[in-house]
């Protein structure tokens, strides 16, 4: 057997111990192992299965990613995205239509100080629903607004799915941090816009609701500030040049901890559950990139890398054709698997290719991140629906996912913005250099 | 067993593999790597090829002396360095003003490994293609100069092993350790106030462009070890063994040298075309720093004693042969 | 034969939640470190020695401490559309069996990190600051990893229960 043909056998393998419902991280590590043995032999097999779980794990770069999930969960557990929503919905909410861009606003603010999609959804989930079927908007346009407001988590910085991206490539992880504020701000302007046309479609969608005075809207801003102030201590400290990206992480969430503390919200029920919810999260997270890193050594040695770098230069395509062919394959993936397992499984391969095409890999970060993003609202694995539909229970899973489906459209057209005009992505990150 | 993996079943063609850190376009492996893969091909008329993995596809930089031990990889190539406490004397060449080039640092470092059994032990279970320095490591600095060791005083740098956070902490520095891929930003905005390292890393991370002060003087080295798997090097035939002999050791360490001594020429001439400001130190003022150093290389001595180890004779030899070789 | 199994579940399940609590204090031991350590270099020029391998070490540990509750929740991503279609004992039976193998694979894993720490051991690799040996952090690494198998192997004798039960 050759060491490509074990190759192509172990990608195939993968997917039927996914399809068997074999977590993703274990199903990773059988793979890489086995093939590595086949090529290699299985005691070398062994030293790498010995040694990768450690040295993955020890890497002080990884080491803000727990951090930043720690940050989002401490501000979730004691009630500051509960007062952030009904602040922006005092100023607001009265307009047509104004809850769900209140609560739009609101992900985007949450994904801000949030590194964790997961976390923005389930947070903004638990405040706004309740709030909008309150004032009887329909449960389609609601779930709608709080998986399409998730979706931007990944790209408003902090994002450790950027910052993964930028361990796995070497490229600048301030630069990607920053590169994700522009192309965040025009989504939701998109998903505004959706909102809109929808309203205009179905006016009982959205009914209007009462208006708050002027002197009820300036004292709720009192409970934003905690936002703002994390935002600019942990994203303004590495521009100021206090302290590095890496270390960042740990700033927000030492910032939030006090913030809770200071402000009393933090007891010690809600300070063990954003422990506990932090540290499985990241664990879970981990996990997966030490499979990642023994399936990326055995896809290496395979040359399946080489091989494909070299066949896909053989092809008489040009690189933007080659382009859409990798986004339609990362769209697919979206469908089926979790960004983080895609990012690791992939990246090995796609890098080198797409920046030997000659495209910026930052920029290619940030589409790729918003390709994959698409999968988190669609069937059959669109994590925040099941987020979403823990929440409310009374509406069939399939309705959410039909509901949700004009933001699915309104990512895509924002990708291919985002394509054609690179300089979205870019602008911040040049004017940082 | 490992020997069937590491006897190259890898492929058709019976290529063993190479695997080392640094990226792809990196001089150590466009010229130190692929020279050696050439060469090693052209004396074994074919019969003994590499393949390069570069950038650490197989394994962490930390892991590359291990991944040839253990057979995951035929040969590795890394620094010494990364795995602190493995290599103790070799390390003497870490040591301040051990050397005044990449090419002696290398020739002294593999004639003290020819010379003393105790610096073969430390790679007993690999056979060494080659060992080699980096040329001498200089203090970078933005905003204030440093010319004597007292204005070190206060300041925060960016230290590369446990040798250097010594005598920047005797100096009354703060060491502090950093990812590379972090000390660009570090540095930018005032993080650290400089850094200490051999030259051709500062091209390697763009750290050219920051700094304002560049103080000349042996302050430093970082080693770097290529070393074959036992059952690999057991698998080639003796006539090939032989030819490849001629190649390994001093051959590819001064070669390693020469090519890094090249590079750090280069970064020193874009260091000063981006505005930085050499300082070059007159003997007066070098006596001065090998006083305040010398704490250092006397702990390192004592250290080496403590453990059995003969670090004292060592010293003076790999001394002895640094002014040899100038 | 159910009640000793369930008595040793409670026992391992306990072990879990007394290393979550550990993890949950080691990342309150980093979160405060770095700022400290920043605070520290940015007003008075100093540095906390070994910030660096600390936090790489707390890591570490952390990460593998909450390894073994982060299954007690089934929390490991899975992808279950196909599985979660089938009969309610068929759907067992083949959790049951995966867990099976993700028992072995992370007990073989657990053994080889105490290889690893061996092999490291011998080579007497400290860290680089602090000069502290790296092997027992490796070794407790390697015991949170038998811990984790364990949380899953009880985990998969629960999917067995049920296809018992049914039949
Ligand atoms: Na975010
Ligand atoms: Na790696």
């Amino acid at each position: 057997m050759s060491p490509e043909f074990i190759g192509i056998m172990g990608v195939v393998a993968l997917l039927l111990l996914f399809l068997f419902k074999f977590p993703v991280s274990i199903a990773l590590i059988i793979v890489g192992v086995t093939g590595f043995g086949l090529i290699r032999g299985f005691d070398t097999a062994m030293v790498q299965l010995g040694s990768m779980p450690f040295n993955t794990v020890s890497d002080y770069s990884l080491s803000v990613i727990p951090l930043f999930i720690l940050m989002g969960m401490f501000l979730s557990h004691s009630g500051f995205g509960q007062d952030l929503y009904q602040s922006v919905d005092k100023w607001i909410g009265h307009l047509k239509g104004g809850m769900a861009v209140t609560t739009i606003g609101t992900s985007s603010v949450f994904a801000a100080i949030s590194g964790s999609v997961n976390a923005t959804t389930a947070t903004v989930a638990r405040i706004s629903i309740p709030e909008m079927r309150r004032y009887n908007y329909s449960m389609s346009l609601s779930a709608a607004c709080v998986a399409a407001g998730g979706t931007l988590g990944p790209l408003i910085p902090p994002s450790v799915i950027l910052i993964l991206y930028g361990i796995l490539t070497m490229e600048d992880i301030g630069s990607l941090l920053i590169a994700g504020i522009i192309p965040g701000i025009v989504m939701m302007l998109i998903f505004i816009l959706v909102i809109y046309l929808w309203i205009a479609k179905y006016p009982d969608a959205a009914p209007p609701t009462s208006k708050s005075s002027w002197s009820d809207r300036f004292r709720s801003l009192k409970n934003v500030w905690p936002f703002i102030f994390l935002f600019i201590v942990s994203i303004g400290g590495i521009y100021l040049g206090i302290f590095t990206p890496t270390e960042a992480g740990s700033v927000g969430a030492f910032g939030s901890f006090l913030l809770a503390v200071l402000t009393r919200r933090l007891n010690w029920s809600a300070l063990g559950k954003a422990l506990s919810d932090t540290l499985r999260l990241s664990a879970m997270i981990f996990l997966i990139l030490i499979g990642a890193e023994l399936f990326s050594q055995f896809l290496s040695i395979s040359r399946i890398p080489t091989e494909l770098t070299s066949f896909v230069q053989q092809l008489d395509w040009s690189p933007i054709m080659i382009l859409a062919a990798i986004l339609l394959v990362y769209f697919l993936l979206g469908l089926f698997l979790e960004g983080i397992a895609i990012l690791v499984l992939t990246l090995p391969i796609v890098y080198p290719l797409i920046t030997s095409l000659g495209f910026d890999g930052l920029w290619f970060g940030v589409i790729m991140v918003m390709v994959v993003n698409i999968g988190l609202i669609t069937p059959p694995l669109g994590i925040s629906i099941y987020i979403i539909s823990g929440v409310v229970k009374d509406i069939p899973i399939e309705k959410i996912f039909k509901a949700v489906m004009p933001m699915v459209g309104a990512l895509i057209i924002g990708v291919i913005l985002f394509t054609l005009f690179p300089e979205i992505i870019m602008v911040l990150p040049d004017l940082m250099n | 067993d490992i020997t069937e993996g590491a006897s190259g079943t890898t492929n058709e063609n019976n290529e063993l593999i190479f695997s080392h850190f640094f990226p792809d376009n990196h001089i150590q492996e466009t010229e130190l790597v692929s020279g050696f893969i050439d060469e090693t091909e052209e004396a074994t008329e074919g019969r003994v090829t590499f393949s390069s993995y570069s950038g650490g596809q197989l394994a962490d930089p930390d892991g590359h002396y291990e991944a040839a031990a253990t057979g995951v990889a035929d040969a590795g190539f890394s620094v010494h360095s990364y795995t602190p406490g493995q290599f103790p004397l070799t390390s003497v060449m870490e040591l301040p003003f051990m050397s005044g080039s990449g090419t002696t640092g290398s020739e002294t470092l593999w004639q003290l490994y020819e010379e003393f059994p105790e610096i073969q032990d430390e790679y007993d279970d690999t056979v060494p293609l080659w060992l080699s320095t980096s040329e001498p490591g200089y203090i970078f600095t933005r905003d204030e100069p440093v010319e004597r060791p007292e204005d070190l005083e206060g300041m925060i740098i960016r230290s590369p092993s446990p040798e250097v956070n010594n005598w920047l902490e005797l100096m009354g520095a703060t060491p502090v350790s950093m990812p590379m891929a972090d000390t660009y930003q570090a540095l930018q905005q005032g993080v650290v106030d400089g850094t200490v390292g051999p030259p051709h890393t500062l091209v390697d991370y763009s750290l050219h462009e920051l700094v304002d002060y560049v103080t000349v003087g042996d302050f430093y080295f970082t080693t770097f070890f290529g070393v074959m798997n036992q059952d690999s090097w057991n698998s080639i035939d003796e006539e090939d063994q032989e030819a490849m002999k001629k190649i390994m050791g001093e051959e590819t360490a001064s070669t390693a040298g020469e090519i890094i001594d090249e590079r750090s020429d280069e970064a020193m001439e874009a260091a000063v075309e981006s505005g930085a400001e050499i300082i070059e130190l007159n003997d007066d003022q070098l006596e001065k720093w090998e006083e305040e150093m010398q704490p250092v290389i006397d702990d390192w001595i004592n250290r080496m004693e403590e453990e059995g180890l003969p670090g004292e004779e060592v010293y003076k030899r790999a001394e002895e042969l640094g002014d040899e070789q100038g | 034969m159910w009640q000793y199994i369930e008595k040793a579940e409670k026992v391992v399940t306990a072990l879990s939640k007394f290393f979550l609590i550990c993890a949950s204090i080691i990342i309150l031991f980093i979160m405060a470190l770095i700022p400290v350590d920043i605070l520290l270099r940015y007003f008075f020029s100093q540095s906390i020695t070994g910030t660096y391998e600390l936090v790489e070490m707390g890591t570490a540990l952390m990460i593998f401490f909450a390894l073994a509750m982060t299954h007690h929740y089934r929390e490991h991503i899975a992808i279950g559309f196909l599985v979660d279609r089938l009969s309610h004992r068929v759907r067992n039976f083949i959790e049951g069996s995966v867990e099976a193998v993700v028992f072995i694979v992370v007990i073989v894993m657990g053994y080889q990190l105490w290889e690893h720490a061996m092999r490291i051991m011998n080579r007497s690799i400290i860290t680089t600051d602090l000069g502290l040996p790296l092997y027992p952090f490796i070794i407790i690494v390697a015991g949170a990893t038998f811990i984790f198998a364990a949380k899953v192997l009880f985990n998969g004798l629960s999917h067995f229960r049920e296809v018992a039960q049914k039949s």
